[in-house]
């Protein structure tokens, strides 16, 4: 099963970023094992830090190489760039780390420097991360925020600072001297750190709120597997808003704080394990339908088929023909304009739209999702789609010869009303002159005129009733055929008597009278049962080697209906009716 | 006796007019479609309407209709539908409504004054009339099942009978008596197993229903 290894084996992709991510994750241990040696705080808060760190580093950096896929082309150009939490979430474990270097132990001014300028940058991206999960645009208002958080965190509380923070003005003598420092004014420093704290007790609730209102609005699956994330990151948010309040010297102080914040940080990691884990029983989910499918399965049953394995009843499998028409699998056309937004999903291979999945909001929120339809399914898909394009094509056939018989029927109704109001007229007119000329003067010879023309007049009656009976416009078929079986050897068993369309009238009764026999009855038998008039004929001439498009055959087919001739007589006609 | 005219052919109305008048009777007013003839009818309120069964708008069936509307407001006034079609379907619709004082024939029938002037001197009576031709046809169509029980008397009797004559007529137009009719009635209704209606319009109805019927 070549299918189902492609959907699990790794690919040289997969593997290069694996590598990197143990290289980063290696260098996060490192920087953290640097700042435990350095730091005097509790044990446990140094390895709680040091874990959150760098597992968020890995995490971030499996998310990016994940979620590394072709989708995000189309993305490309619009307004705001789409950022990919996995670089955010690396950077935000690799901004934790390195605040933990803002410390007199660290010994080494560079390193001292890099912590100052980041000590304040995780929460702004982490919530970045957050809010751009799993590949979200992020909304105007969020960017705002983001913006706010970003200038204050990384400009005011990070680069800002640093550059007006001097330790040893500020009584910290053990620190290591700050490389990045412009000029001793402790005034100005103590302005800006609180400025900037201020801003951060604004944003980081704000950008909690934003979160929550983000996760409210997604679908249901994407809610499902994005809401440990949006929760642990907005823990960590509020922490982080505590500890600002603090820092003001408001409320009283936590030892505990900074493990708490560890503690969410890994929560977020874990969060994130979780979207991999569902995604994995999407895969799952996908490789049982790829073994489904290696039994062929027969045409429609696909959407059944993918309803089942994605849990969503109401989805709907459409695919669009090369004329630009979008039919289902038996070749209907389905409209998928009245679909709201988010709820129909393309399915692509080589770049070729084949089929369209009309869903529940959020189910494709999982960009990789059709993908892996498309890998799993794609020789199925090409199949029921060609079928529907066959469909699509037969239909149109058969619409197409409807119309052409029409066109011949009302041709022929046409030549009927012409000799009706033309011809016959004249010679009724003639013969009520003829009746009157022989009431003045009655003549043998008159006489045998108006006898004459009475027969032409017939004559031409029954001539305009075989080219096209009114009755079976005005009254219906069972009229028609009554009348039929007062001039021809007709019995009549059973007919419908309410009206049935004129296409499908025209078409029983044509076939019924091409099928009245030379010598001997014809039986007719017709009933109307589920939708369809169903019309049995006994003693009926050979229908066959009638060539031209009146032939019943062709009447038949026109109408979607079907005629067996079994022999002996005996014909079976089944017509599609209202 | 005065006769309205209904047909959307100029050159039909006047010839049928030309006709009536030989035959005696008087034409008070001519209709070219259904609301010009219920305008006559109602102004001119004749003995009888002679009504082409194709008239504008939709040249189906609006002569049938009007005919029965007629009928139905004016029930002194006879109303003979002129056809081109031999179908006993519409006679029947026609007849189903008001069997007394309907009448259905080919038009190519009325050039014969007779004929006419039969017709309608029978409808002004309150009897129906059924053109001959789509009763002779369906006669020969049952010929072959259970009219064989009949004598050849009886199928003469029951010819006339569903072309809406009433037992007078039928002694008359075979010079039979009155009597001999009534007995010949009673036996070809007993063997067809019709009931024997003592309404001479709905025994026109149910020997007409039994005609068209499948064996």
């Amino acid at each position: 099963m070549s299918l189902t290894r492609a959907l699990r084996s790794p690919s040289r992709r997969d593997l290069a970023a694996q590598s990197v991510n143990l290289t980063v994750a290696a260098a996060g241990i490192g920087a953290g094992l640097a700042g435990l040696m350095v730091n005097g705080t509790g044990a446990l808060d140094a390895v709680a830090g040091l874990a959150a760190g760098w597992l968020l580093i890995a995490t971030g950096l499996r998310q990016w190489a994940r979620s590394a896929l072709p989708y995000d082309a189309a993305e490309k150009g619009r307004r705001r760039p789409v950022f990919h939490p996995g670089p955010l979430l690396a950077a935000t474990g690799l901004a934790w780390l390195v605040a933990g270097w803002n410390t007199p132990a660290i010994g080494f001014a560079p390193a001292f420097g890099a912590g100052l300028i980041l000590y304040a940058a995780a929460p702004p991206l982490l919530a970045h991360a957050a809010l751009a999960f799993p590949s979200r645009r992020l909304s105007r208002a969020e960017a705002c925020v983001l913006g706010l958080a970003y200038a204050s965190a990384i400009g005011i509380l990070g680069v800002g600072s640093a550059l007006l923070f001097d330790p040893v003005t500020l009584g910290c003598t053990s620190c290591p001297a700050n490389p990045l420092l412009a000029a001793d004014a402790p005034g100005a420093y103590s302005g800006l750190n609180t400025t900037g704290i201020w801003l951060a007790i604004v944003w980081a609730p704000a950008l909690i709120v934003l979160l929550i209102v983000q996760l409210a609005r997604c679908g249901p699956a994407l809610r499902a597997v994005k809401a440990p994330l949006t929760v642990s990151a907005a823990c960590y948010l509020a922490l982080v808003t505590w500890d600002a309040r603090l820092s003001l010297g408001a409320g009283f102080y936590s030892p505990y704080l900074h493990t708490a914040e560890a503690a969410a940080l890994a929560a977020t990691s874990a969060a994130v394990w979780w979207t991999w884990l569902a995604a994995r029983r999407m895969r799952g989910e996908m490789a049982r339908l790829v073994v489904e499918l290696a039994a062929a399965p027969a045409p429609g049953k696909l959407r059944d088929m993918l309803a089942a394995r994605l849990g969503d009843p109401t989805l709907g499998l459409a695919y669009p023909l090369p004329d630009g028409r979008v039919v289902d699998a038996g070749g209907r056309p389905v409209a998928l304009s009245g679909q709201p937004a988010g709820t129909a999903t393309p399915l692509s291979r080589d770049g070729r739209e084949i089929a369209l999945v009309a869903h529940r909001a959020g189910l494709f929120d999982d960009p990789a999702l059709a993908g892996q339809i498309v890998a799993g399914s794609s020789l199925a898909l090409e199949n029921e789609r060609l079928q529907a394009e066959l469909h699509a094509r037969l239909a149109e056939l058969r619409a197409s010869r409807a119309r052409v018989a029409e066109a011949a029927d009302a041709e022929r109704r046409r030549r009927e009303r012409d000799l009706h109001d033309g011809a016959q007229q004249h010679l009724t007119a003639l013969l009520f002159a003829l009746g009157a000329a022989r009431a003045r003067a009655d003549s043998a010879a008159l006489e045998k005129a108006e006898a004459e023309l009475r027969a032409a007049a017939g004559e031409l009656r029954d001539l305009a009733r075989g080219v096209f009976p009114a009755v079976l416009a005005d009254e219906g078929l069972a009229a028609a055929v009554q009348s039929l079986a007062e001039r021809a050897p007709v019995r009549i068993v059973a007919l419908p008597t309410r009206r049935l369309g004129p296409a499908v009238e025209t078409a029983a009764y044509f076939v019924i009278a091409r099928a009245v026999p030379e010598s001997g009855e014809l039986a007719v038998a017709a009933a109307v049962r589920d939708r369809r008039l169903e019309i049995t004929l006994e003693g009926a001439a050979d229908l066959d080697g009638d060539g031209d498009l009146s032939g019943a055959r062709d009447r038949v087919a026109a109408q979607d209906g079907d005629l067996e001739a079994h022999g002996n007589g005996l014909i079976r006609v089944s017509l599609p009716c209202e | 006796m005065r006769v309205v005219i209904a047909d959307d052919e100029a050159l039909l109305r006047d010839g049928l007019a030309v006709l009536l008048d030989q035959a005696g009777f008087t034409v008070a007013g001519k209709a070219a479609d259904p609301a010009e003839l219920r305008r006559l009818v109602a102004i001119e309120r004749p003995d009888a309407a002679v009504v082409d069964i194709k008239m504008p708008p939709s040249y189906t069936d609006e002569g049938i209709v009007a005919a029965q509307e007629i009928l139905d407001a004016y029930p002194g006034t006879g109303v003979l539908v002129l056809s081109h079609y031999l179908e006993s379907g519409y006679a029947m619709r026609l007849l189903e409504g008001h069997p007394g004082g309907a009448g259905y024939l080919l038009k190519e029938r009325v050039s014969s004054i007779a004929v006419l002037a039969d017709a309608l001197h029978r409808l002004a009576e309150g009897e129906c009339v059924i053109d001959p031709t789509i009763v002779s046809r369906l006669i020969a169509r049952r010929e072959r099942d259970r009219l064989t029980g009949l004598s050849q008397r009886e199928r003469e009797v029951l010819t006339l009978m569903a072309e809406g004559r009433s037992n007078l007529g039928i002694s008359q137009k075979l010079s039979l008596s009155p009597k001999t009719v009534e007995a010949h009635v009673g036996s070809i209704l007993l063997k067809l197993g019709l009931d024997g209606s003592p309404d001479a319009h709905r025994r026109v109805l149910a020997v007409l229903a039994f005609l068209r019927t499948a064996p």
